[in-house]
């Protein structure tokens, strides 16, 4: 295997590096790299284009400017000369070796509460079963007020708690177990906990949903309004394949079931399953339930007085849209198939979030999750509609297959997520003036919030 | 600045004028695309499907313009030829082009339709054999996403794996439908070889497109995008920089000193003529679109073999009733066919054959006489269910030889509405093929009793299988060829052709991929020349 | 050229080719759209279903109005003689009629199960069908269990394999759906055909009992060479230009098949 060679090698120059012979065990080596798997260490700091797994250089749009993955791998240029201590620091208090902070896209709130025989794992297997690159990714540089990373030093007083959770040894697919996993190595909160004024987590609304760019993370507890109705059968399947009953993964939740939720042992995504259905639940941020208003056969065949245009798209209505993009997968009533090849959008849940992101970033994206390669994915439609079409498509699949009171989508809300732009709000985007104005409160909440901000992809060309 | 508008203008936005532009532009060379019809986003041919009555007729979704008409429109095509035999074809003029509308068979020619004459004694030799073109079919396959195994003898003749390939298909074949099982368990027996039609159709996800689901509608419309079409390339070559103009009908190509092409005339809808100059010209117009255009500029022909040599795989159709249910409509509308008759030694005498099995709805083929006949309420639906069921129709792929008598010309006696001039075609059917027919009735007899057939169209009926060869020749000889082995003019060193018409043999199979492989080689050539 | 230029001029000329003309006014008809309406109570009564939606009734009704300025008096005489027939089996009340009234009735069925009225051709657009319906096409609805409404799966990839709903499948090799040489392959060559069924192929008859029967009348199947004499007389016949559009006949095989 690829990573055998390095640990062998480095087996036989143990005393060398700063590695005990403990930790040089290929068993913890292995149980190392499942827990990178389960973190997830490589949606970053693996660029798929790239020079190699953890080599870093994945560059990450944020409203700032870009943010690039650090290289990780055990190399000069990586984590190579790190001692355990200088790595544990660095994974659960935010702070480099060399004293600089870390963005808090790194969520090491979330790793910091990960067990200490998890971080020996997962430290032995990024020294000794990665290989080693000398990849110097590009600079991140935000600007003022954010290139100044000190700032975090005091978000980190309000919002990093160091304790360690337990059930990190719990039972295989226990709750206990479970718990673990979510609130640690998968740090579910960093995307479906909503944030505060000052963007920490609220510990009241845990997993009660958030946002991701232009991706909704829906409220995930045990409520009417977040997954009450799944199974513990429907979310270990959502995480293995993407996909279930109830919706597909898109944006951020699509790449973390492929590269991570789907390489996990089945034990611990019925884990992570015992333990979501036991979250209290939370009101808000889920789908909008209530009356739909699906067209009938007649409303989506051809106007009785009208002659079909050809070429000319401008008059058809969204459900005629949605007739010729759509149905063919998903049905004319919106029903998806009858062997359950494609899922339906009633009670979809991208379909009835109040916000209309998921929904229009599928239409413009597809979904594209391969995992299975006998299951079916959705192809981009960005190419093929202008925004004025998703405008009206998306709106017809909202009130006709999620609720009748979910507001139209319009064109103007289309063009800004094709294009990228997230609603920042105006302490982003007064920031510099903020702080040179001495308000250092406001830079501080603000680069914390790039933890939610620059998870987000740019898919559409 | 260059003193040209382009380093090449390609004509024709179809999947070949699209692989040749997709190289260019990938090269880096500026790149100019010229296309007749409009653009059209899949799903908008999809509702014209929906919307249409003619859900038969596969050109019916597409744009219908007075200024580019395509081969379904009133007066454009007039044929001349034999009693018993009517010239159909069917193409399309949209960003594009027909493979909108295609079944997507992505077949290799076999060594020995390279060779026709040094083998059989018939026809023509091409000036490439099968090993030169290989590497490209790989490209080609690649760039379509063909479904299809490389373990299997397509020619029928106990080759083992055949043709020789240098890779695999990109995607292993799609599943076997029940019907096509019945075909192979029934004719496997009597001796039929069945082979997997490989296609361009994703059998799982491929390059962003989902896997077939069966939707039965690839001609005239894959609503899902499964199915490969020039528009995909198309897209590809226009983000990678080619400027694509469409509702631009090129009518002439102007020749200066030195016979080298300098410009392409074209017309717009509303009847101003504009020119564009470029280093390299790539007529990729359609069979017979492309003739049509080098004989309106007089150019390319010195051989006068332009327009002549029109082939297609002029054939035979039967439809039965089984003694059994096989339900056809189960899947894409091909998936398998025999292949016995590919490269038989009586290839000197008569047509090589392919037989295949269409895959069709039939529904609409079988209830309106069942209406007529009078049936109503419940006995009507059981009769079309039960004749649904039974339903099979078997087609032949038909050789033709390459006859300088059976060509394509412009009509100027028929003009669209901007003026420029229909088509006038003569194609009649010789002794070569007609003398097919008495194998491919001892065939049709053993298939019929394989199923205790009743016959709905007994096999009698001559009709086109709408693959244009031959009306741009591909030879080694300026006398009697159109076209170098590259698909560069004998006559004008900057001026290639590049369309199914340069193929100076026919074969038994849709001869789209060897003409994508030829587009792709022609695009390496202009690369290293520009 | 302005683009505003070049749209209007499309514009007009797509208009000038393909207008078609339009429906009769709708006011006539658009305040009986209901399940009570002539056309609609006709309609289920021909179809033997009531769940037909009476908007699609009204477009049969102005479509076939188009088509034929008598149908409104036609409609009104088939409706009359369908409610005073007695039972309501549509095969019983269909043999009852008048041919008049048949006519009126076969327009209005096939406008129901083809979804069009008026006719389509495969290979020309120059047609005069309309469109009526796709998703109520009821030609589609013995079979919708088994397959699609092309261009609307209702299933996932490769489902096609399995046997079909209904069907009690023949036993076959297990290597039967395995495509390439791991599947089935020929050991023989194919045989000569039994002569009844080249009778057949040949265009003589249609069914195996009618083959046998010629056959035992002293008929023969054609040979190779008489095949190949008559192909090429029939080429000769009286070649004349065609234009693109003519639809080939096949009325010589078709004849055999309403029997």
């Amino acid at each position: 295997m690829k990573h055998m060679r390095p640990i062998l090698v480095l087996l036989a120059a143990l005393c060398a590096g700063p590695l005990s012979a403990q930790q040089a065990d290929p068993a913890l080596v292995a149980a190392g790299k499942a827990v990178a798997v389960a973190g997830d260490c490589a949606a970053c700091h693996t660029n798929p284009e790239g020079k190699g797994d953890f080599a870093g250089g994945y560059g990450v749009d944020s409203p700032l400017g870009t943010i690039y993955g650090a290289n990780i791998t055990p190399s000069p240029q990586g984590i190579g000369d790190w001692s355990f201590d200088q790595f544990d620091t660095a994974m659960r208090k935010g702070r480099a070796p060399d004293l600089h902070f870390l963005y808090p896209a790194m969520p090491y709130t979330a790793y910091a509460g990960m067990a200490e025989s998890d971080m020996k794992a997962l430290y032995s297997y990024l020294q000794l079963g990665v290989d080693p690159s000398d990849n110097v990714p590009p600079h991140t540089d935000l600007g003022f007020p954010f290139s100044f990373r000190a700032i975090m030093a005091g978000w980190n007083l309000l919002f990093l708690n160091g304790d360690v959770v337990a059930g990190a040894n719990a039972e295989a697919g226990s709750a206990a177990r479970g718990e673990y996993l979510v609130k640690t190595l998968a740090h579910c909160s960093t995307c479906h906990t909503p944030r505060n004024a000052l963007m920490g987590e609220e510990s009241d609304s845990f997993l009660g949903g958030g946002a991701v760019g232009e991706w909704i993370a829906p409220n995930i507890t045990a409520g009417p309004d977040g997954i009450g109705d799944w199974s513990r059968d429907d979310i270990a399947r959502f995480l293995a394949t993407g996909r279930n009953a109830h919706g597909v993964a898109g944006g951020e939740m699509g790449t973390a079931v492929e590269r991570s939720f789907s390489k996990m042992p089945r034990s611990d995504l019925d884990a992570i399953a015992a333990y979501l259905v036991s979250v209290p639940a939370v009101a808000g941020n889920g789908p909008v339930r209530g009356a739909r208003d699906p067209a009938s056969i007649p409303d989506i065949e051809p106007p009785l007085s009208g002659l079909n245009d050809y070429i000319d798209t401008t008059d058809m209505s969204g459900a005629r849209l949605y007739q010729a993009a759509c149905a063919t997968c998903h049905g004319w009533d919106g029903m998806g198939s009858v062997d359950g090849a494609h899922p339906a959008l009633v009670g979809n849940t991208a379909v009835a979030l109040d916000d209309p992101g998921n929904l229009v970033m599928t239409i413009l994206n597809g979904a594209q999750l391969t995992l299975d390669p006998d299951a079916s994915l959705m192809p981009a439609f960005g190419d093929q509609f202008t925004d004025a079409e998703v405008a009206k498509l998306a709106s017809y699949v909202r009130t006709g297959f999620g609720a009748k009171a979910l507001a139209p989508v319009t064109q103007a809300q289309v063009w800004n997520i094709r294009n990228g732009v997230v609603q920042t709000g105006w302490l982003l985007a007064n920031a510099k003036a903020l702080t040179i104005a001495g308000l250092g409160l406001g830079a501080l909440i603000l680069i914390a919030g790039l933890a939610v901000l620059i998870r987000r992809r740019r898919r559409i060309r | 600045m260059s003193d040209y508008d382009a380093d090449v203008i390609i004509i024709g936005s179809g999947t070949i004028g699209s692989h040749v532009a997709l190289q260019c532009a990938q090269a880096g060379k500026s790149v100019i695309i010229l296309e007749a019809g409009t653009k059209l986003p899949r799903w908008k041919a999809v509702q014209n499907f929906h919307e249409d009555a003619a859900k038969r007729n596969w050109n019916a979704p597409y744009p219908r313009l007075p200024w580019a008409p395509h081969s379904y429109m009133e007066g454009y095509i007039e044929a001349t030829g034999d009693a018993d035999f009517d010239y159909v074809t069917s193409y399309l003029r949209v960003a594009g082009g027909t493979t909108r509308h295609w079944a997507a068979a992505c077949w290799r020619l076999l060594p020995n339709d390279f060779k026709l004459k040094s083998t059989y004694g018939v026809g023509r030799d091409w000036p490439i054999s099968y090993d030169d073109l290989e590497p490209w079919y790989v490209k080609a396959e690649r760039s379509v996403g063909v479904s299809g195994t490389a373990q299997d003898d397509q020619s029928g003749q106990n080759r083992g794996a055949y043709p020789p390939r240098s890779q695999d298909y990109p995607m292993p074949p799609e599943a076997m439908p029940y019907s096509v099982q019945r075909m192979t368990s029934k004719l496997t027996d009597m001796g039929y070889s069945i082979a997997h039609e490989p296609c361009g159709r994703a059998s799982r996800p491929y390059d962003g497109r989902p896997a077939c689901i069966g939707n039965n509608n690839c001609e005239p419309a894959c609503p899902i995008g499964a199915m490969y079409s020039g528009d995909m390339t198309l897209e590809k070559a226009v983000a990678a920089g080619a400027d694509l103009r469409t509702e631009s009908v090129a009518f002439k190509l102007e020749t200066g000193e030195g016979g080298a092409i300098t410009a392409v005339h074209f017309r717009k809808p509303d009847g101003s003529d504009h020119q564009l100059t470029a280093r390299r010209f790539v007529v990729a117009s359609h069979g017979l679109e492309s003739p049509k255009l080098l004989l309106m500029s007089d150019v390319a022909n010195s051989s006068d073999q332009v327009g002549r040599n029109l082939m297609d795989h002029t054939g035979l159709t039967f439809s039965f009733l089984a003694d059994e249910p096989l339900w056809t409509g189960r899947g894409s509308v091909q998936h398998g066919c025999i292949v016995n008759r590919r490269d038989e030694p009586s290839r000197a005498q008569h047509s090589a054959i392919r037989y295949s099995f269409r895959n069709l709805v039939p529904n609409l083929d079988i209830a309106p006489d069942l209406i007529e006949q009078g049936l109503r309420g419940e006995a009507l639906d059981d009769a079309i269910r039960d004749r649904a069921g039974r339903y099979m129709q078997i087609s032949t792929m038909s050789e033709t030889l390459a006859i300088p008598t059976n060509r394509v010309q412009p009509n100027p006696d028929w003009t669209d509405s901007i003026g420029l001039p229909g088509l006038k075609v003569t194609y009649r059917l010789d002794r070569y093929v007609r003398a097919m027919l008495p194998q491919a009735q001892r065939d049709f007899a053993n298939f019929a009793q394989a199923f205790g057939a009743e016959v709905l169209t007994a096999p009698n009926q001559w009709r086109n299988q709408f693959h244009i060869m031959g009306t741009c020749i591909m030879g080694d000889d300026p006398a009697d060829s159109v076209v170098d082995k590259d698909c560069r003019t004998h006559d004008h060193d900057n001026l290639f052709v590049v369309t199914t018409g340069v193929m100076p043999t026919s074969a038994t199979v849709n001869p789209t991929l060897t003409g994508i492989a030829l587009a792709i080689r022609a695009g390496d050539t202009l690369v290293k020349e520009l | 050229m302005s683009p505003a230029h070049t749209r209007l001029s499309r514009r007009q000329l797509l208009v000038s080719l393909i207008a078609i003309p339009l429906f009769s006014p709708r006011s006539v008809f658009a305040q009986t759209a209901g399940t009570d309406s002539d056309i609609a109570r006709a309609s289920a009564l021909l179809t033997g279903r009531s769940t037909l939606a009476p908007e699609t009734a009204m477009r049969v009704q102005e479509l076939l109005s188009a088509q034929d300025a008598a149908f409104p008096s036609h409609l009104a005489s088939l409706i009359r003689a369908l409610e005073t027939a007695s039972g309501t089996d549509p095969q019983t009340l269909s043999d009852s009629l008048s041919d008049t009234d048949a006519a009126t009735a076969l327009a209005i069925l096939e406008a129901w199960y083809l979804g069009y009225v008026g006719s389509v051709s495969t290979s020309s657009m120059d047609y005069d069908g309309k469109f009526v319906t796709y998703l109520q096409a009821l030609m589609f609805e013995p079979t919708g269990d088994v397959t699609p409404r092309p261009a609307y799966s209702k299933r996932g990839a490769n489902y096609w394999s399995a046997v079909p709903e209904g069907v009690a499948a023949p036993a076959m090799a297990d290597n039967v759906a395995t495509w390439g040489l791991a599947g089935l392959k020929p050991t023989t060559s194919p045989p000569d055909p039994d002569p009844a069924w080249l009778y057949m192929m040949q265009g003589y008859a249609t069914t195996i009992t009618a083959a046998r029967a010629a056959l035992a009348g002293g008929a023969a199947p054609l040979t190779s060479d008489e095949v190949n004499a008559k192909s090429l007389a029939a080429a000769q016949a009286s070649a004349g230009a065609q234009t693109t559009g003519a639809q080939t006949s096949d009325s010589e095989t078709r004849e055999g098949d309403s029997k």
